[in-house]
């Protein structure tokens, strides 16, 4: 049983290059991400592991795993003075599979134990046509991927009460590529000299997890869950590569100028503390409704800093000063019967990024995701369903760009999730 | 497709500030006129930043006295970077040295003034009352049709933009001789015409107008290239004296000394006579002569055309503001430029020649690049100054190739100079400089 666990850890650890709030996740689940993540107060699926790790007290022996799938898709219109009016950019269709794999084994009566393993961060911007990006001096990827295994006991001192506790055992990666610009001489024109792509890790923190559930009678529950933040130092390399210009004594020239080559390169990231709180109620026959608000603690992403240990000058500090953010989020289920279930919902999530760090490296805003999902029981085996459809707000940098980018970012995102549980 | 092209031209014409003038006009000398790498030529000049003003204004046509291909007179080609001996020393030449081969005006016969008007070499006092120069620029472009001024009114324009005096002070330094009354236009004088020249242009016409004024001679790479060192050709190092600090060239000394001073400019137009051995002492392989007065600026040259330049700048924005005019401050662009780099979206522009993306190989004049920012600073004033929301140039056109008339193919003929002394060139010099200027 052991061995199967961490089989799961380990295929969830890798498969997450993502997409949230900032950089954060929220869809761990399908059931939840039905009801738009509306989840805390409810927590009654093996995914309560990140929605209110509390909830994993009431469940049954369980065998779960989802995954989500996202499709986002993401276009920029320029304006002057740069790039100028007239230029467009897009993002290249992606893909990406937040995973889930967790097991729940009451202990006895009181006490749960529970390991799971999903991707709460991730990131994933990437521009087509990276060598003629206009904005390819400031950034062409930027990725992080991030899992994390959560160990968590439950003790469930009374039968309408449950506290949990857990361990966050947290692995990153992060990538960065960008072009390296001069003027040629030749045509007094910008072409690109370089690539320099650095990468980082994978390395590891340990956070840890707390939840909390109550349930006042039959018809009503609360719920709160905490996940610490996470501060990863990231040890890698940066990658100088000279790109020719067909100029050979001007690439000569660029071939001094620059220490090409691989060179050992630091960053940091302190990944935010994500709280939860939720109400639900059943106080209507057959129907579910919860309301959660959430908060991440996004102002530990103050900047992003690329150390090259070697050679110092070559490093470079962009300025974030993100800031706390919260969601509100809405959800509803209706069973019609005891083995089917209809959802849906509604989420309003707060971009932590300032206007003037909109850019490529992350072009974040305000969203709003539409719900609906779908849960069909057939003995010990539960399916759900749940399709988010995020819009975000348009981003305009005109004149606030810190990067000199000017335009309008717009994104949207399909998110697919599907689950499986397993009762035995 | 074709509906979706409609909705775009519908679109771009509600943005970017169509039809908020419908005839703009421009008067000035050789920046105005879109002067670039020693010469004028048509891809350029429709580059200019007028040209460039009027087409995000949506003004078709906007006139100008186009010169074809190789550029009148040619323009400067760069055609390599490097001396036999490895050194950073560039060879810039022009395409024909045989006039016979330059370019012709291609709009010779427009029956009305251009709408650029500017004159390369125009001084403010030119606007005003040259009509003729006798084969000069100012008739290949005023055509006897009057001075600058006058032309300009009768356009009837409702935008003027006026970036003049330039050559009243910077002349100066492409003279290498700083003589107040020649080389250098009175400052009485030049407060005195300014004002003139607003007067009768507010009298003569309702336009908005927008004013340019004049950049620190020791922003200009053609001042700031070369350094003042002798530097020995093989090794790239200066070559050390016997008080043990680096040794300048022989040359002009406000103090009477035969060497040049560290804080002097040594101009681009030297590099010319240092290939032939001024300025270098006979036992370092030169001919002993100096270097000649006029291609080199002494501190106290260089402070008296500060001095002007300042005054210049008081001048302009005294007369703009008691018109209500807003004034373009090419100055302080260029400072910037300088001291910190304009930067744009992971890019660094600077002042410093060949790698800096602002100045053409001339050293003077700027690169289609560079007058694409001016344009936009130009759009910044006539927008913070007249409450329009004229979009931008979009620069992103003028970064990247394909662009450049003169970019050479990939397959290139390095021509190579003896030098006695080879002389870096680029960012090791301007650091130089940046030194100076800090000691002082």
């Amino acid at each position: 049983m052991r061995s199967k666990v961490l089989v799961i850890a380990g295929l969830c650890f890798m498969s997450g290059l993502l997409f949230g709030s900032g950089f954060g996740l929220f869809e761990h689940g399908a059931k939840a991400t039905g009801m738009a993540g509306a989840f805390t107060a409810q927590a009654d699926d093996p995914s309560a592991l990140f929605y209110n790790p509390a909830g994993i007290a009431f469940q049954k022996r369980s065998l779960y795993m989802g995954t989500t799938a996202i499709l986002p898709s993401a276009d920029f219109d320029g304006v002057g003075p740069y790039p100028g009016y007239g230029v467009s950019e897009s993002m290249p269709d992606q893909k990406f599979f937040p995973s889930n794999g967790t097991i729940v084994y009451p202990l006895n009566d009181r006490w749960t134990f529970a390991v799971g393993s999903y991707n709460p961060f991730g990131l994933g911007t990437r521009w087509e046509d990276p060598s003629q990006f206009t904005g390819r001096y400031i950034s062409t990827l930027a990725a992080i991927r991030a899992g994390k295994v959560q160990p968590t006991i439950a003790y469930k001192p009374q039968d309408n009460f449950s506290i949990a506790f857990g361990i966050s055992y947290f692995g990153a990666k992060v990538s960065l590529e960008q072009y390296v610009p001069s003027i040629n001489p030749y045509t007094q024109m910008i072409t690109n000299v370089g690539h320099v792509r650095m990468d980082g890790g994978m390395d590891t923190g340990i956070g840890y997890d707390f939840g909390l559930l109550y349930k006042f009678n039959s018809n009503w529950s609360f719920g709160f869950s905490y996940h610490s933040a996470i501060d990863i130092d990231f040890d890698g390399t940066a990658k100088f590569t000279q790109i020719p210009t067909g100029f050979a004594d001007f690439d000569a020239i660029v071939s001094q100028a620059i220490p090409w080559g691989k060179h050992d390169a630091a960053t940091s990231i302190e990944f935010p503390a994500v709280a939860s709180i939720g109400l639900a109620t059943t106080a209507i026959d057959r129907w579910t409704f919860e309301v959660d608000v959430n908060y991440a603690g996004w102002s530990s992403f103050d900047q992003l800093a690329l150390e090259i240990t070697d050679d110092p000058e070559l490093g470079t500090v962009r300025v974030s000063d993100w800031e706390d953010v919260y969601n509100y989020r809405f959800g509803f289920e209706f069973r019609p019967n005891d083995a089917l279930a209809w959802r849906g919902g509604i989420v309003y999530d707060e971009s932590p990024q300032p206007l003037w760090d909109v850019g490529p490296v992350l072009p974040d805003s305000n969203r709003t995701g539409y719900c609906a999902g779908f849960g069909y029981t057939s003995g010990s085996f539960i399916f759900d369903l749940g399709y988010m459809y995020l819009t975000f707000d348009e981003s305009d940098t005109a004149g606030v760009s810190q990067d000199q980018y000017y335009g309008t970012f717009s994104s949207s995102a399909h998110l697919l999730g599907v689950a499986f549980t397993y009762s035995f | 497709m074709k509906r979706l092209l409609f909705a775009f031209v519908i679109l771009s014409l509600s943005l970017s500030g169509f039809g908020q003038y419908s005839k703009v006009v421009a008067i000035g000398d050789s920046l105005t006129a879109g002067f670039m790498s020693g010469g004028l030529v048509e891809t350029n000049q429709l580059n200019s930043y007028p040209a460039l003003v009027a087409r995000q204004l949506g003004i078709s046509p906007f006139e100008l006295p186009l010169i074809s291909e190789p550029g009148l007179p040619a323009l400067l080609e760069l055609h390599g970077l490097l001396s036999e001996t490895g050194q950073l020393s560039p060879t810039i030449e022009a395409i024909t040295d045989d006039p016979t081969e330059w370019g012709v005006p291609l709009n010779l016969t427009l029956a009305r003034p251009y709408d650029n008007l500017g004159v390369p070499g125009a001084t403010l006092n030119n606007c005003l009352n040259t009509i003729t120069d006798e084969g000069g620029m100012h008739d290949l472009i005023l055509r006897g049709l009057g001075t600058q001024v006058q032309q300009a009114l009768s356009l009837q324009p409702d935008l003027l933009l006026v970036w003049i005096g330039n050559n009243d002070a910077l002349g100066a330094a492409l003279m290498g001789t700083a003589i107040p009354g020649v080389t250098l236009t009175p400052k009485d004088v030049f407060a005195a015409q300014y004002a003139d020249l607003m007067d009768t242009l507010t009298a003569g016409s309702s336009a908005d107008i927008v004013a340019g004024n004049i950049p620190d001679v020791t922003t200009l790479p053609f001042v700031t290239t070369v350094p003042p060192y002798l530097v020995n050709p093989s090794t790239g190092e200066a070559v050390i004296g016997p008080d043990g600090s680096p040794m300048t060239f022989l040359g002009q000394n406000d103090g009477g000394g035969i060497f040049i001073t560290p804080d002097t400019f040594v101009l681009l137009t030297a590099l010319d006579y240092i290939k032939m051995g001024y300025g270098i002492p006979a036992t370092l392989g030169g001919t002993g002569i100096p270097l000649p007065a006029e291609v080199v600026l002494t501190p106290a040259e260089t402070a008296t055309i500060q001095e002007y330049v300042a005054d210049f700048n008081n001048s302009i924005q005294a007369v703009a503001s008691s018109h209500g005019i807003p004034v373009y401050d090419f100055a302080a662009l260029l400072e910037l430029a300088l001291h910190h780099g304009i930067e744009i979206a992971g890019m660094t522009f600077n002042t410093e020649f060949l790698t800096g993306g602002l100045f053409s190989y001339d050293g003077f004049h700027l690169t289609g690049l560079g007058y694409a920012l001016a344009a936009n600073a130009f759009i910044e004033a006539i927008n913070d100054g007249y409450g329009h929301a004229i979009e931008p140039v979009p620069l992103s056109d003028y970064f990247f190739p394909p662009c450049c008339p003169h970019a050479r193919s990939n397959s290139f003929d390095v021509e190579v100079h003896d030098l006695r002394a080879s002389i870096l060139i680029m960012t090791q010099h301007c650091k130089n400089i940046k030194q100076y200027r800090e000691l002082q």
